[in-house]
């Protein structure tokens, strides 16, 4: 006890001097008041006691600096007692209260699971290089901008011939650059066949990316030449499923396609192609590719990758790499390639770049969405803490007059609030953890979700978030647990200031909260809307049950002459095969892709034009109308005995009639096509959208399937839906001829889906984001009206007690609550309608300020906060004014 | 021994002595150099400077507490007490010192050519 008052005195560092001075004077008065005594004068008596003493300036200095260390190990010692005690009360406070560690906790794992789904998804698209790549920042995508004739508009495009990015790449400012083509090489054959997702790359590739493989080695130079021998590098998940990740498999050989491959290496786990797909095998490019894809200028088929020069900026590289390219192109001089085409230079990722897909700016806006569902539950926290701190201002108030430090309080707080945000966030991580594998692949189903694992980014960030919600919401708890306004507390003032001046602060963090449920619902709203609509646009044919088959033959077993043969017969066959329906053949199936070739009349000089100019022309066999339930306007449709003459005839959509033969009938006219050849035309029919959901009005036309055609896709509608419909029209496919060496079936609706993708994920996830918001909201409110009603009994007894009905007092709850809601739908949709123009490029035939949806949006609130406010209205009215009077 | 020697030694008997001093109850500076003059009958050489530094050091150690006070003479001075600590050291410091005296006078009494 003795200590610790001296060591108190001790701690403040300036004293140190003082006392040291204090106690050396003292030693020289007694010792110089002992000489005297003696009978020295003063002078000898001083010298006597300093020769005694000793250096007294460098013993001061030793003793000072003595003391001040105690201090100051004395000091530090106090502070890490008194925070120890802090945390331990946290902790303790943190158990003893379950329910609302419970409540707090769930929140927060909401707000904080979301947010780090999102992140992870966001990192991997946006942020973090693709696995396996060294020094991302030095390498880029090359695209190529330049009039597109049939657009007639200059155009972006990431698809380069292989010509003219070698040509590119002769550019100084690059330490190297390389190509790849995405491919499906079929491994197998006939039921067995299936497809091996390849990527063809040119001998450099691994060296530009920068990998390292797991096992042998990777492609090289050397090896992308026709005469070398075929070399194959598996990937590193298809080496695990396939081969079970035996480290034997170096050596072994892998058919594929037409050839043998042997294996050389195994790529790292985790490695995609640049585009983030998964990759099944890499070969080198020129043994898979044909003579045409690799010379041909016009064979836009590869992706392109550079590496920077270090130090070389990006727009110096793309500047120098277009004056190549249009040196080459001049020197080539072939057809009407334009001379003002432009090399750009993107980040290496795709959903940077200028090739992004729509999904990309959705993820984009879900991220956003996610910060506000944090938002809005870090405001129920601060609230639920809020109503605590209020609920024990007694005991608060007893505390601080025990002595109690203010800011011990507030730090105690503030450390439950960091505390349960970490218990949060690490709930919202194991949550995350399976929800954001499952989320990437509904948001983008080509990328290699599984593979990575997880951004390494998104553990770090998301404790960070977790600890920077945690004490944001125990901010405004603290300082009220600081025990301001205490006095009132000890009087047992019911409604003192503290609780009214919270009340309000309460009343407007739920009133935040409805702003924000009411945009987060209204871009919800919109992007329903546009789902609905987009969903139901009709395209004019009938794709549902619709089954698409593609024949893939054994190479060199077959001449382009030939196969028109076989698919004719294959038609034949599924034409009369019992499972089938409808069978046609088509040269491009609805929704794979377009060819246009322009008619020409043989009495017109010039045609009328619509939209782009260009007339879309389909080739068909076997019952293609009727199987997509297509219906003559005029005349007929084409049937399955008008392919395979030597005359065609021809079928015409109602733009290409009305345009053309504005005056006449249609039917019995000719058109051209390339040849001077009277193509008769037979029928009209509606217009149908071909090419998807967004096809502006076009003129097209229907040509019967002749000899000369060569390739197609088959069509098959069935009679019974299921797998078991795929297996037999493949089996009977294959059937059909030997040469036949595979058979992919897909239902038609997958080509449509990717159309529709954008949408559904808008409107879901937003839907789900928001429904969340909104829950999470009306519990906030729920929470702010229950409490005020039970710290305002005393005020209920006094309105009862004066002659207030019951439904009266239980109205005035209900007003607030509606006022509340009514306040939040003005503001919200007022950020709304100020935000949402900036989707506009993302709906579909919805307006950003469409009224149905905002009108729907505030119906909503007002009934959620209606259904908040009733309980705690019921238990307003159920106070008894005789026991609300006496209390407190 | 060489002056720097003697001076090794002296600090590690100046702990003790000042122990020592504070063993009958609780003295301030002074009055412990006082006391280590007066029994040591002028014998050694201390200087008074290294006596403070050796309370302060052992105050710091937890051998020695310390407190304001007032003195004799009506005078503020700052006394030092013992704690348990301090007690134990002394105790121990005692002990160590007589063995080396013992195994010292051992080897100056020792009659035989050979151990």
């Amino acid at each position: 006890m003795r200590r610790g008052r001296s060591v108190l005195r001790m701690l403040r560092l300036r004293d140190a001097t003082r006392d040291v001075e204090e106690e050396l004077r003292h030693h020289f008065e007694e010792t110089v008041r002992e000489l005297l005594s003696r009978g020295l004068t003063e002078a000898e008596a001083g010298r006597e006691a300093s020769a005694r003493f000793g250096d007294v300036a460098h013993y001061r200095r030793e003793l000072e600096s003595i003391d001040r260390g105690m201090a100051r190990r004395v000091r530090l010692q106090r502070r890490r007692e008194a925070l120890r005690d802090v945390a331990v009360d946290a902790v303790r406070a943190v158990v003893r209260s379950r329910w609302l560690t419970v409540a707090v906790m769930a929140t927060l794992a909401l707000g904080l699971g979301v947010n780090a789904t999102m992140f992870d998804i966001i990192d991997r698209l946006l942020l973090s290089p693709p696995p396996h790549v060294a020094d991302a920042d030095r390498l880029r995508r090359v695209h190529v901008e330049q009039w597109e004739e049939w657009a007639r508009e200059r155009r972006t495009r990431g698809t380069l011939s292989l010509p003219e990015f070698v040509a590119m790449t002769e550019a100084a400012s690059l330490a190297g650059g390389a190509a790849w083509a995405e491919q499906r090489l079929t491994a197998g054959h006939g039921m067995d066949a299936r497809p091996l997702t390849t990527v063809a790359v040119s001998g450099n590739y691994f060296d530009v990316v920068g990998a390292r493989p797991v096992l042998g080695r990777f492609i090289e130079p050397s090896d992308d030449a026709v005469s070398a021998e075929r070399v194959v590098v598996l990937g590193h998940a298809f080496w695990q499923s396939e081969y079970g990740g035996a480290t034997d498999v170096l050596g072994r050989t892998l058919a594929a396609g037409s050839a043998t491959y042997t294996i050389v290496g195994v790529a790292p786990k985790g490695m995609t192609s640049l585009r983030l797909a998964p990759v099944d095998v890499w070969v080198p490019a020129r043994q898979v590719m044909t003579q045409q894809a690799l010379e041909g200028w016009g064979y836009l088929t590869f992706g392109g990758v550079v590496r920077l020069r270090d130090g070389i900026d990006e727009s110096v590289a793309a500047e120098q790499m277009t004056g190549v390219l249009r040196r080459a192109r001049a020197e080539q001089a072939e057809g009407s390639m334009d001379d003002a085409a432009r090399v750009i230079l993107a980040p290496l990722l795709e959903a940077r770049g200028p090739m992004a897909v729509a999904e990309v700016r959705v993820a984009k806006w879900l991220a956003a969405v996610a910060v506000i569902v944090l938002l809005i539950a870090c405001i129920n926290v601060a609230n639920l803490l809020l109503a605590r701190v209020i609920r024990q201002r007694r005991e608060i108030a007893v505390r601080v007059a025990l002595g109690v430090s203010r800011r011990r309080l507030a730090g105690q707080t503030l450390l439950e609030g960091l505390l349960l945000g970490l218990l949060g966030g690490a709930a919202a991580l194991l949550g995350a953890r399976w929800l954001g594998t499952a989320a990437g692949r509904i948001l983008l189903p080509g990328v290699a979700w599984a593979e990575v694992g997880w951004s390494s980014r998104v553990v770090p960030i998301t404790v960070l978030a977790a600890c920077a919600t945690g004490v944001c919401a125990a901010i405004v708890p603290a300082i009220h647990a600081s025990g301001r306004g205490v006095a009132n507390a000890l009087r047992g003032a019911g409604t003192g200031a503290a609780v009214r001046t919270t009340s309000r602060f309460r009343t407007a963090l739920a009133l935040v909260q409805a702003a924000l449920s009411v945009m987060l619902l209204v871009g919800a709203g919109l992007f329903v809307r546009s789902f609905a609509a987009a969903h139901s646009t009709d395209l004019g044919f009938d794709m549902r049950d619709v089954l698409y088959a593609d024949v893939r033959y054994s190479p060199g077993t077959t001449t382009a002459a030939e196969r028109p043969a076989i698919l004719a017969a294959a038609l034949e066959r599924l034409r009369t095969h019992p499972a089938v329906e409808a069978a046609a053949l088509a040269g491009t199936a609805p929704l794979s892709g377009t060819m246009m070739l322009n008619v020409t009349l043989p009495d017109r000089d010039s045609l009328p034009v619509i939209g782009s100019g260009y007339h879309i022309f389909q080739t068909v066999a076997g019952d293609y109308f009727e199987l997509l339930r297509v219906r003559a306007v005029r005349g007929r449709t084409l049937r399955a005995d008008d392919a395979w003459r030597d005359a065609r005839v021809a079928v015409v959509n109602e733009t290409m009639a009305r345009a053309l033969w504005p005056d006449a009938d249609p039917i019995g006219a000719c058109i051209q096509v390339r040849t001077t050849d009277c193509i008769q035309v037979v029928g009209v029919v509606p217009d149908t959208k071909q090419q998807g959901i967004r096809q502006q009005p076009a003129m097209q036309y229907f040509l019967s399937m002749r000899d000369d055609d060569g390739s197609g896709t088959l069509l098959v509608r069935p009679r019974v839906r299921g797998a078991g419909a795929a297996d037999a029209i493949r089996a009977a496919i294959l059937d059909t001829d030997p040469r036949i060496r595979m058979v992919e079936v897909v239902a038609a609706r997958e080509r449509l889906d990717p159309q529709l993708r954008a949408w559904r994920l808008g409107a879901s996830l937003f839907t789900a984001f928001g429904l969340l918001a909104l829950l999470v909201s009306a519990i906030g409110l729920y929470a702010v009206m229950a409490f005020d009603v039970s710290q305002r009994t005393r005020e209920i007894g006094v309105r009862c007690a004066l002659g207030a009905t019951r439904a009266r007092i239980a109205g005035l709850v209900v007003m607030r609550a509606l006022a509340v809601a009514g306040a939040g739908i003005v503001i919200g949709a007022a950020l709304a309608a100020a935000l949402a123009p900036r989707l506009r490029d993302s709906l579909y035939d919805v307006h950003p300020h469409d009224a149905v949806t905002y009108a729907a949006v505030a119906v909503t609130l007002i009934a959620v906060a209606l259904a908040a406010a009733l309980l705690p209205a019921n238990r307003a009215a159920r106070v008894d004014p005789n026991i609300a009077l006496r209390a407190d | 021994m060489t002056r720097n020697a003697s001076l090794a030694l002296v600090q590690g008997t100046l702990d003790m002595l000042v122990l020592k001093a504070l063993t009958f109850g609780r003295r301030h500076g002074y009055g412990v150099a006082q006391w280590v003059r007066a029994t040591t009958g002028g014998r050694l050489e201390v200087e008074e400077g290294a006596l403070y530094t050796a309370l302060h050091r052992m105050e710091r150690r937890g051998w020695l507490e310390s407190e304001w006070g007032v003195s004799e003479n009506n005078r503020r001075a700052k006394y030092y007490a013992l704690t348990a600590e301090g007690r134990r050291q002394l105790r121990s410091q005692k002990r160590q010192w007589s063995e080396y005296a013992d195994a010292v006078f051992a080897v100056l009494e020792s009659k035989e050519a050979r151990a």
